[in-house]
């Protein structure tokens, strides 16, 4: 392999990818656009969420804690049911997505120093059943949900304690509890449906991964473009060989993938404040390996069809869908039967996600990496490999 | 001359015609007319407006100016009844590949407003000429380019319109059934149809009665290939195939040069041959077999030929000082 | 140079299950320094034939040698050598003149002072140097050949493989595109180019006439036109649609072919005309002049087309290769 050839094939491909507008949009502002409308299509608009509750206290307390919950705009009290049973039923049917369980003896706690003691030997009389399905949802109204309850007791506690200090109870007692006040009360939630809620932290991450992809499709065009325009016979008549036009192709876009991702970096930590924990000179490395790996399946497709429309969808069915919705990005990979589960083994998206997640949220070592790298890098070279050996230098 | 009955009514006036697409001049203010019953060749490369051209005596597209009447109409305010007259064979015949023979016809006829008995007709009349009796069930793809022309042309002459315009009608196809399809137009002339062919074949000009040379959207040269040649090409061309071409051509240039080679006018080399232009082919024929002679220099093919319209049309080219082509 | 055997190639349409065959029982040699035209209608097998002898296409059965190279186990070795002009245009349309011979220049490894130079020699020799900085999409049909042709000659190959240069092309161009031709041809190259144009093959050293996928004749353009039986004549009349229809019936008469206003007469022998003239003033048609004229390679082709028709597709006696 000539590498004046490869860097040859290499400017060429980078002209044509800049005088299309069709591969700009693609490749330069495609990820990042993706990136931010989807992730802020998946944080926001949390309004609403239907509540039940399930009062056995009834109590003004329990009311004003019903009340203040309502008040939020996050949720929506619609109903007060009277059973268990009544609500896992209404659970089920999604009619609420949220329940509030307030048991017998709520006010109690919150009115007496024993009631206090007792909140902390025996636990809070407040509960909460979560429907985790729609994870971006469930957890904000989670957070809500808490946060409220949580403040509230805490006020009537403190309202408590004065009260029971101007009746004269032990200040040393009075001091020890309200010091423990200043430490949020533990509220227990049920997380149904989703054990594993994403938050937008996870989504973000992931969503790189899954945005890289984009480059990949484009490349999958490459070889069906030069055969539709009639440029691929002039090429296959000359010297330059397989090895060579393919790793030429593949050299622009992995600079590209490597802006990309610098710049959704930047997104990531500047517009949605996620934070980023570990090493940056190997994330690019890794990035970088995830790119060739990406662009090996991409390139693979550009050979197997020689049809512009049909790569692009092609790749669409077959590489960004499947990647997008099994890599774990939005479903954890365990809830997949195991079949999939090994399917999405070989998609380098999943190894794609999980350096990610780990590089931004965890701060992992390339040691703890090590099993996603060696995947990554079979797949790039093996891809390589096998596109090379499938590509032919002739018409038919 | 061709004697087909002519009167002399024009089907076709073209005045000044002139087409823009944004800054772009297709067509750039051409004016001839087309009598009844002539075959008009409209010869120059692609590119040069000879498709524009048909679209706006087809009444498809919009002259920038100038004007253009076709059967008496001007084609700006054209009636569909015109439009009913005409028939078209485009450049890449409209013949559906899945449709067979018979059913590509009846779909045109029925388009043109044949019904029944005269649909029945025309489509045998057509089957007939284009010699594809037997072939009725057959589609597209397994006819040759030769049977595919014909039947291309047949379904644009179902509706027996007063003019046929045919765009580049035999592009890639055999010597064979290029002379076949020439037959049919002829026949088709003979019966009073006037047709309009655009081609980029020189050579295929020559069956024309009547031609327009349009070079990048300006009509250099009108009339019939044999004035056309003789107005603007004097003489002969002598063509000879010498065994030692650089040999042969350094002593000819030199001899024409130097005025020794009888009246020649020009000496070029074409791949392995030599033409020689002149105004009296027998003295510069002597001429040139004695120089050659003498100088021990053999040659293969010695041959006397009319100029072609091609060398007519270089001629032309040339002296409009097209800045496209400075040599 | 060129050593082709029996050579054979079947496309077979798998959904369809049909199968076309694009050539069959190629038999040629061409040797090095010749001219060689490639005659005959699409779909005749001219660029199937040129794309396996580039190597770009395997053959189905038979085998060829480009420069002693084979062309299906040393492909890669032929194309170093040569240069290969595909039937369309086979440069980058988004890119400018410029960056696409920079680009030839890098895969055929022309670096340094070299490219520059060779660049601009190519550039006077076509006459695009005005059009260095212009997008090739934005070049006319005649420029975007005489690029093509300039991809082809960057690395001086000894053998050239044109397909159809000057097809689709304006006489002016197609006349410059000659001229280049001929200059590479009086420089020692061998060229070998297809071309349905039959003018362009009585230029050529030596024509192979193919329809449907075979080889019909193979000889000079001379050669090839005296093997048409008897003389042609070349009637200037009054009336020609009457001479014509006169003519046909006539038994010394083996063809007549109208051309505007000359109808080209192919009989038995010369001294037919006397016989012709007669008859055509029987029937009233005044002759302005009956002159031998020299047959034309169009006729010729006819000729032998309809001769491989008449001998059930076998191949005729006359081809030799």
């Amino acid at each position: 392999m000539n590498r004046r050839h490869v860097l040859a094939i290499a400017k060429k491909e980078w002209l044509h990818i800049i005088r299309d507008p069709i591969s700009i949009f693609l490749l330069m502002i495609g990820p990042v656009l993706m990136l931010i409308i989807i992730s802020y299509a998946m944080a926001t608009d949390v309004e609403n969420v239907p509540v039940m509750v399930y009062d056995q206290d009834g109590s003004p307390e329990s009311d004003e804690l019903v009340k203040r919950l309502d008040r939020h705009n996050v949720l929506d009290v619609i109903t007060h049911v009277d059973s268990t049973a009544e609500v896992e039923d209404k659970l089920k049917r999604r009619e609420a997505r949220v329940a509030v369980l307030i048991e017998e003896g709520f006010a109690d706690q919150l009115s007496s120093i024993a009631g206090l003691q007792s909140l902390y030997t025996d636990g809070p009389r407040v509960s909460f059943i979560i429907d985790g399905t729609d994870p971006i949802s469930a957890e904000t109204a989670m957070e809500t949900a808490l946060q409220v309850s949580e403040a509230y007791m805490t006020e009537r506690l403190n309202v408590m304690l004065d009260e029971q200090s101007e009746a004269g109870a032990d200040e040393t007692l009075i001091e020890v509890f309200r010091e423990q006040l200043t430490t949020p009360i533990t509220l227990e939630i049920d997380n149904r449906y989703n054990p594993d809620l994403k938050a937008i932290w996870d989504l973000v991450p992931a969503m790189i991964a899954v945005a890289l992809m984009l480059p990949g499709m484009s490349i999958s065009t490459t070889i069906a473009r030069e055969h539709s325009q009639g440029t691929l016979e002039s090429l296959v008549a000359t010297p330059v060989d397989k090895e060579a036009i393919l790793l030429g192709k593949a050299l622009p876009y992995v600079l590209i993938s490597l802006i990309n991702v610098i710049l959704m970096y930047i997104v990531a930590r500047v517009i949605f404040g996620v934070p980023f924990r570990g090493n940056l000179a190997l994330y690019l490395a890794l990035s970088a390996l995830y790119a060739f790996a990406t662009l090996a399946v991409g390139l693979l497709f550009s050979i197997l069809i020689r049809n512009v429309e049909a790569a692009l969808w092609a790749s669409m069915m077959f590489f960004l869908f499947p990647g997008m919705f099994l890599s774990g990005m939005f479903f954890p990979v365990e809830i997949f039967p195991f079949v999939i589960k090994i399917e999405t083994l070989e998609l380098p998206a999943t190894s794609g996600v999980v350096i990610n997640r780990g590089m931004f949220l965890q701060g992992v070592s390339a040691r703890v990496l090590w099993w996603n790298i060696l995947l990554l890098l079979i797949i790039a070279v093996e891809g390589f490999e096998i596109a090379v050996r499938l590509f032919k230098k002739r018409i038919a | 001359m061709r004697n087909n009955n002519h009167n002399n009514q024009n089907v076709i006036e073209v005045h000044s015609l002139k087409k823009m697409f944004g800054s772009f001049t297709a067509v750039d203010g051409i004016s001839f007319s087309v009598p009844r019953g002539q075959i008009f060749g409209f010869l120059g490369p692609n590119g040069s407006g000879k498709t524009t051209t048909i679209r706006m005596l087809l009444g498809l597209l919009p002259p920038t100016d100038g004007t253009a009447i076709v059967l008496g109409h001007d084609v700006r305010k054209q009636a569909l009844s015109v439009r009913a007259r005409l028939g078209y064979m485009s450049q890449k015949f409209t013949l559906y590949n899945d449709l067979t023979v018979i059913e590509n016809l009846k779909f045109y006829g029925r388009g043109y407003g044949l019904h029944n008995r005269k649909l029945r007709e025309r489509i045998d009349y057509v089957l007939e000429m284009a010699n594809l009796k037997g072939r009725e069930h057959q589609t597209p793809p397994s006819l040759s380019g030769g049977w595919r022309q014909r039947l291309a042309l047949g379904a644009a002459i179902l509706h027996e319109p007063d003019i046929v315009f045919l765009d580049e009608p035999t592009a890639g196809v055999d010597p064979l059934s290029r002379r076949a399809f020439w037959d049919l137009l002829y026949d088709i002339s003979a019966q009073g149809t006037t047709i309009f062919v655009t081609t980029h074949y020189m050579d295929e000009a020559e069956h024309c009665e009547n031609l327009g040379f349009i070079y990048y959207g300006r009509l250099i040269a009108q009339g019939a290939p044999g004035t056309i040649k003789s107005q603007h090409l004097p003489g002969e061309v002598i063509q000879l195939t010498p065994v030692h071409a650089a040999g042969a051509m350094q002593a000819l240039t030199a001899a024409h040069e130097a005025g020794n080679l009888g009246d020649s006018l020009d000496v070029s080399l074409y791949g392995a041959q030599i033409h020689i232009m002149t105004r009296s082919a027998a003295t510069t024929a002597d001429a040139v077999r004695q120089m050659l002679d003498r100088a021990n220099l053999a040659y293969n093919d010695f041959d006397i030929i009319p100029p072609s319209l091609e060398d007519a049309f270089i001629r032309l080219v040339q002296a409009q000082n097209d800045p496209v082509h400075q040599r | 140079m060129i050593h082709i055997n029996q050579l054979e190639r079947i496309f077979r349409s798998r959904l369809r299950r049909r199968s076309v065959t694009a050539v069959q029982d190629l038999t040629l040699s061409i040797e090095p320094g010749e001219l060689f035209g490639l005659v005959g209608p699409d779909g005749a097998g001219k660029t199937t034939t040129l794309r396996m002898l580039a190597g770009i296409l395997k053959p189905t059965s038979g085998e060829a040698t480009v420069n002693g190279h084979d062309i299906v186990k040393e492909a890669e070795a032929i194309k170093q050598e040569l240069g290969y002009m595909a039937q369309q245009f086979g440069l980058y349309p988004d890119l400018t003149v410029d960056e696409n011979l920079n680009f030839i220049c890098d895969v055929f490894d022309v670096v340094g002072d070299a490219r520059e130079q060779r660049i601009q020699e190519l550039l006077d020799f076509t006459n695009l140097h005005d059009f260095r900085q212009r997008r090739a999409r934005q070049l006319s049909g005649g420029m975007q050949k005489k690029l093509a042709l300039t991809a082809a000659l960057v690395h001086r190959p000894k053998l050239l493989l044109l397909d159809e240069p000057t097809t689709g092309v304006d006489p002016v161009a197609r006349r410059e595109f000659w001229d280049i031709l001929t200059e590479l041809h009086a420089s020692g190259s061998t060229v070998i180019v297809s071309t349905p144009y039959m003018d362009e093959a009585e230029r050529c050293n030596r024509v192979g006439l193919m329809y449907n996928g075979r080889l019909m004749v193979c000889d000079t353009p001379g050669a090839v036109k005296r093997m048409l039986p008897g003389a042609v004549l070349a009637l200037r009349a009054d009336n020609l649609a009457a001479a014509e229809r006169v003519l046909k019936d006539m038994q010394q008469v083996i063809d007549v072919q109208p051309y505007g206003d000359v109808l080209s007469v192919i009989v038995t022998d010369h001294g037919d005309s006397a016989a012709i003239e007669a008859r055509l003033s029987e029937a009233g048609v005044q002759v302005e002049s009956l002159r031998p004229a020299p047959p034309r390679l169009e006729e010729a082709f006819i000729y032998f087309v309809r001769q491989y028709a008449a001998n059930n597709h076998r191949p005729i006696e006359e081809v030799r290769a």
